[in-house]
């Protein structure tokens, strides 16, 4: 149990001139789960690049059982028994499970004709699935298939290359409750078996599950190793930012104002007959399960999507129509779930971004002055302190965190007086999200009004006034912030 | 090192161009006249309706209608003109290109057509009224009120330098200067968010794809007097030297970059680089291929100056 | 009521008795023909094809006229064969965009035993299989011959000449280009300096003849493909003010380039009377299913249009 299977030596890299790791030592050990934290630019990405072999390290050296290895390909870093699983899957929609477990190394049946072997794919296949105690028929297109099971094709390819490490990154960020339970037993499989997985994450309460080992990486260098018994949650939010975080839900309750949004028996796509509201200075949650209805609410409220049944209520006047420029006239504003493609133009600067809500507010006359364009995004970045050079930076090459501050100054720029926040710090790091967080809280201040929509139950306990629970499509419970608990919720959202 | 391969991967348009001039002059007994006939004459044309091209590929699409619609506009207004209702004419060419580019607009935003196929699908189908228009009739001889538009010069400058140039400068002006033209920009880059941020998206396409329209029926209406003949075939290869020029100017097909500007120096290298081949006696048959090698390498240099944007502090 | 049905009976009847007595080749009445064009939006070939219905409205005929989508389009050429066969039509006349690429059309044609009547273009038959009636021409190289006979003779026998050319590997711009060709050799004087492709269109021809302008300050005679680059010409010479010093002639004999050589800009075209050559391609099929025998060519009068004899083809 105490061999080691994969030792990191002083490994460095760095990106034109900017140094991402430095001098990195780490063991991993036969059989073991291996987590490894840190926030956003910390280098964990970059370290599993190197390990698997898709970057090139700058120095330093890699032992794999006790013998030096240069792993410089991807098929090198495969063939030595390492693999990883990326947050994107390298799966190819429209060909079959069997396929892609085999792609690229499909067996050969007559040496030739170089025939695939189709049967052998199939039968290795359906065996690698039955491991993973999934019922599926290896000839099922990708294509047809969820996300979890998506993954489970991935983590099938790995094994079928006999991988003796096994890099995963973020695997649970796109999955439900129950999906990562069952992602969890299969780990807890593979390391009774003697791989050893070394697995990233952002969500510090899984790790405690999971965790033989942690690692906390910050700016590029390893703060500590330690095992798990030995770490709590705090201790390792403090080694991740270097400081402490107190209290991350920074509230002040405020008495709230009058009503700003009512939906009445609002129905839509994927939901129906909702009924919630929404007053100034205070933060609404909805929660709910995936699929439960909550970005589709957000969107038909801000007139992306139509509104089938019911009507909308802002400041007290009614619309059985909305359309994205009305909502944005009426001063709502939507931070959505998927950052870079609905968020902001991630091709486009921070000033470009910043401003692109109040245009034509800002400059009535319809000619641009580049003078005032500056100094209005120079301001919204000091004050949300999102961290670049300039706010001609584009935004793509901001962190998640930065980026998401870029969205949200968006909108504050253009004054607006209802803030709906889908899933506002997913894959975000802790700092970051502590800034957010922050943020929300002085608007509510302002006497805002925020409907908040989030998978991470603490979060939203942290900081809504009241909760809306919800359940295919229909709002099953309202909690106040005193009742709410995450049991609670959870038996509300199931 | 890094300094003259930074240098020459910002500028290389620009020194392409004078290669291409110096080459063409020092073959050529009247450089000077070969220059104005290039600049005064043969530039003008592919500018007006390049820059058609150039707007649509900034919202994301493209506009290969440009040389039917300007068939069809100039040839209904011919009917016109040539009874000497000039205004009534050209009105009626900027109406009709504007309302065929409203009908593009529709299709790619209501109707959700990809915008290739929509105005490629477009493309036959005006082409085909045309013909039935015509129905293999010309128009021609038309007065000389008319012609002087594209014949006529002040202070020795062809009438139709002016007309081009006041075209980049309104475009440039909207374009870089105004809320539309920044909207246009980030519709082109996002749709998506810029929906998501209250612009009406829709409505910015429809309105690009008629000023694209407007653009094809002016230049239509400059060939038509400069050559003092409507027909139907004219702009046939219009689409496609249009993108030639806006893909070597630099605008990118993804949408939400390059401009104008870009589209000149595109086209004064197509046309430079047209009139090189042609002055240095190079067979018809090695020009297609040498075209189509500069839209590919221009778009490698295009890559290579982004990668390595950072490295090379461009 | 019923006296004035047999009175309009009776007058139905001896009108198609009438018709059928006056025409002059009673075994073609009735009779289906497909006559295929290389395009048609082009004005002459839309003469054609009014020239073609004409003649079938004259010998009682019922004729669909048709062309690829796609001018000149080897490939559509052969569907519209397919199609015709599928028809079942009793004769076929064709004008071929590729005088090659057609041939297993043909061979298609003579297996289905439909008769073929070759028009303006001539089908390869160099394999044997691709077998026709009889070819009726308004001869391309005779067509090139005299326009560039008649060139020669304004630039007194000698000076720099150019070819301007329709898109590349076209049958009409290999023939006519060899047709000038042939004729500018055989005077000492004359020196061919270049061949330059205009895309058959105006604008086109304006902006190359342009360039050749530049490039040969010296040149003498600019003979064009077709009267649309002609005219091309004629405008960019028009601009450097050497109309009169440079000699232009196109082929085809459209009315803006009539009007042209009256005003005496152009100096000359061809006129290739596409109408007559559709006429009698096709009173040469109602020729042969009357049972008639057919010559193998048949010649269509060719005129060369100049300033002194433009008013007549202008009339006509």
């Amino acid at each position: 149990m105490d061999e080691t299977i994969l030792e990191i030596r002083n490994i460095s890299k760095s990106f034109s001139g900017v140094p991402v790791l430095e001098d990195i030592n780490m063991c991993i050990k036969k059989g073991e789960v291996h987590v490894i934290v840190g926030e956003n630019g910390a280098g964990k990405s970059t370290l599993m690049k190197i390990i698997s072999g898709v970057y090139k390290k700058d120095k330093g050296e890699l032992f794999f059982e006790g013998a030096p290895v240069q792993i410089n390909s991807v098929q090198k870093a495969l063939s030595v028994g390492i693999s990883i699983i990326h947050q994107e899957f390298n799966l190819l929609p429209h060909r079959t499970i069997g396929q892609n477990i085999f792609l690229g190394r499909e067996p050969i049946k007559s040496h030739f004709l170089k025939t695939i072997d189709y049967e052998h794919i199939c039968k290795r296949s359906k065996e690698l699935l039955e491991y993973l105690g999934l019922d599926l028929d290896p000839r099922t297109l990708v294509y047809n298939l969820g996300i979890a099971q998506q993954q489970m094709v991935e983590v099938a390819k790995a094994l079928c290359f006999e991988s003796k490490v096994l890099i995963m990154d973020e695997p649970t960020a796109t999955l439900t409750r129950k999906e990562t339970a069952k992602l969890f037993e299969i780990i807890k499989k593979l390391r009774s078996e003697g791989v050893s997985i070394i697995y990233i994450s952002h969500r510090l309460e899984e790790i405690k599950q999971i965790a033989d080992t942690l690692t906390v990486l910050r700016d590029g260098k390893v703060v500590g190793s330690l095992s798990i018994e030995d770490a709590s949650i705090d201790q390792i939010i403090r080694m991740m930012v270097g400081r402490e975080i107190k209290d991350q839900y920074e509230r002040h309750y405020h008495t709230h104002g009058e009503e700003v949004l009512r939906t009445e028996n609002l129905g839509a796509k994927r939901f129906s007959e909702v009924n919630i509201n929404l007053r100034r200075g205070e933060i609404v949650g909805l929660s709910g399960l995936v699929g439960a209805g909550r970005t589709e609410i957000a969107k038909t409220i801000f007139g992306e999507d139509a509104i089938e049944k019911g009507s909308v209520y802002v400041y007290g006047k009614k619309y059985n129509k909305m359309n994205t420029q009305r909502a944005t006239r009426l001063r709502i504003g939507l931070v959505p779930e998927d950052r870079k493609e609905e968020g902001a133009i991630v091709e486009m600067s921070i000033r470009h971004n910043i401003i692109h809500a109040v245009l034509p507010r800002l400059f009535k006359s319809s000619v641009i002055s580049k003078k005032i364009e500056l100094s209005v995004a120079s301001k919204y970045k000091e004050e949300l302190n999102i961290k670049a050079p300039s706010v001609n930076k584009l935004v793509k090459l901001l962190s998640g965190g930065n980026q998401q501050k870029v969205v949200i100054a968006k909108w504050m720029c253009a004054d607006c007086e209802i803030l709906i926040f889908d899933e506002p710090t997913r894959g975000i790091d802790v700092g970051a999200k502590a800034e957010i967080y922050a943020i929300m809280s002085q608007l509510v201040g302002k006497g805002k009004a925020i409907l908040m929509i989030s998978s991470d139950l603490p979060e939203l306990i942290g900081m809504c006034d009241r909760i809306y629970t919800l359940k295919d499509g229909k709002v099953t419970a309202e909690f106040s912030r005193t009742e709410a608990t995450q049991e609670k919720i959870l038996a509300a959202c199931v | 090192m890094k300094r003259i391969a930074g240098f020459a991967l910002n500028y290389y348009k620009i020194i392409l161009l004078f290669a291409i001039l110096s080459v063409s002059s020092s073959v050529t007994q009247d450089p000077l006249q070969n220059i104005k006939n290039m600049i005064m004459i043969q530039a003008p044309f592919v500018m007006i309706y390049s820059f058609g091209m150039t707007l649509a590929v900034i919202t994301g699409g493209l506009d290969l209608s440009l040389g039917s619609v300007a068939a069809f506009s100039t040839c209904a207004a011919a009917f016109l003109i040539i009874k000497d209702q000039i205004f009534l004419g050209i009105a009626v060419c900027l109406l009709i290109g504007a309302g065929l580019g409203l009908l593009n607009g529709l299709l790619i935003t209501k109707a959700k057509v990809n915008p290739f196929i929509a105005t490629y699908g477009m493309d036959w189908v005006i082409r085909g009224a045309v013909y039935i228009m015509m129905s293999g009739a010309m128009i021609y001889h038309f007065s000389n009120d008319f012609k002087i538009i594209a014949d006529g010069s002040f202070l020795g400058i062809s009438n139709l330098v002016y007309i081009s140039v006041a075209i980049l400068l309104i475009l440039m002006f909207v374009f870089q200067k105004t809320v539309f033209g920044r909207n246009v920009y980030s519709t082109g880059a996002n749709t998506k968010v810029s929906r998501l941020t209250g612009v009406n998206t829709d409505l910015l396409i429809i309105i690009v794809y008629m000023i694209s329209g407007v653009l094809a029926s002016t230049s239509g209406l400059l060939y038509v007097a400069r050559l003092d003949c409507a027909e139907a075939f004219l702009g046939k290869n219009f689409g496609l030297q249009a993108l030639a020029a806006t893909l070597i100017g630099g605008t990118s097909l993804q949408g939400g970059k390059g401009g104008v500007g870009n589209t000149v120096i595109g086209v004064l290298i197509m046309v430079f680089l047209m009139n090189c081949l042609n002055v240095l006696k190079v067979s018809t048959l090695w020009q297609d291929a040498v075209f189509g090698l500069v839209i590919v390498v221009s778009a490698l240099l295009e890559m290579a100056k982004q990668r390595y944007a950072n490295y090379l502090q461009l | 009521m019923k006296k004035a049905f047999t009175v309009f009976l009776v007058v139905l009847f001896s009108i198609s008795v009438f018709s059928v007595s006056a025409a002059p080749y009673p075994g073609a009445v009735g009779k289906k023909a497909t006559l295929i064009l290389k395009d048609l939006t082009n004005p002459v070939w839309i003469q054609a094809a009014e020239g073609a219905k004409a003649a079938a409205k004259d010998f009682g005929m019922q004729i669909e006229v048709v062309a690829p989508i796609v001018s000149n389009n080897n490939d559509e050429q052969i569907q519209l064969v397919q199609q015709a066969i599928a028809k079942r039509k009793d004769i076929m006349i064709l004008t071929p965009a590729d005088s090659k690429g057609i041939v297993p059309a043909v061979t298609e044609l003579n297996k289905a035993k439909i008769p073929v009547i070759n028009l303006n273009t001539k089908i390869n038959n160099e394999s044997g299989r691709a077998n026709s009636e009889t070819f009726v021409v308004a001869d391309n190289i005779t067509c090139a011959t005299l326009c560039a006979t008649e060139l020669a003779r304004l630039a007194n026998g000698s000076g720099e000449a150019i070819i301007l050319q329709g898109p590349s590997g076209g049958q009409v711009t290999i023939d006519l280009t060899k047709g000038a060709e042939d004729t500018f050799a055989k005077y000492p004087g004359i020196k061919l300096v270049d061949k330059k492709e205009a895309k058959f269109d105006r604008a086109t021809g304006y902006k190359v003849t342009q360039d050749m302008l530049i490039t040969y300050p010296n040149l003498k005679i600019i003979f064009s493909c077709n009267d649309e680059m002609a005219l091309g010409a004629v405008k960019a010479v028009e601009e450097v003010g050497k109309l009169g010093k440079i000699f232009i002639g196109g082929i085809d004999g459209n009315k803006d380039a009539m009007a042209s050589i009256k005003e005496g800009k152009l100096n000359t075209t061809v006129f290739k009377n596409f109408w007559l050559q559709a006429y009698t391609a096709v009173e040469a099929a109602a020729k042969f299913l009357d049972g008639q025998k057919l010559p193998a060519l048949i010649p269509v009068d060719l005129g060369i249009v100049t300033k002194e004899n433009v008013e007549k083809y202008l009339a006509m």
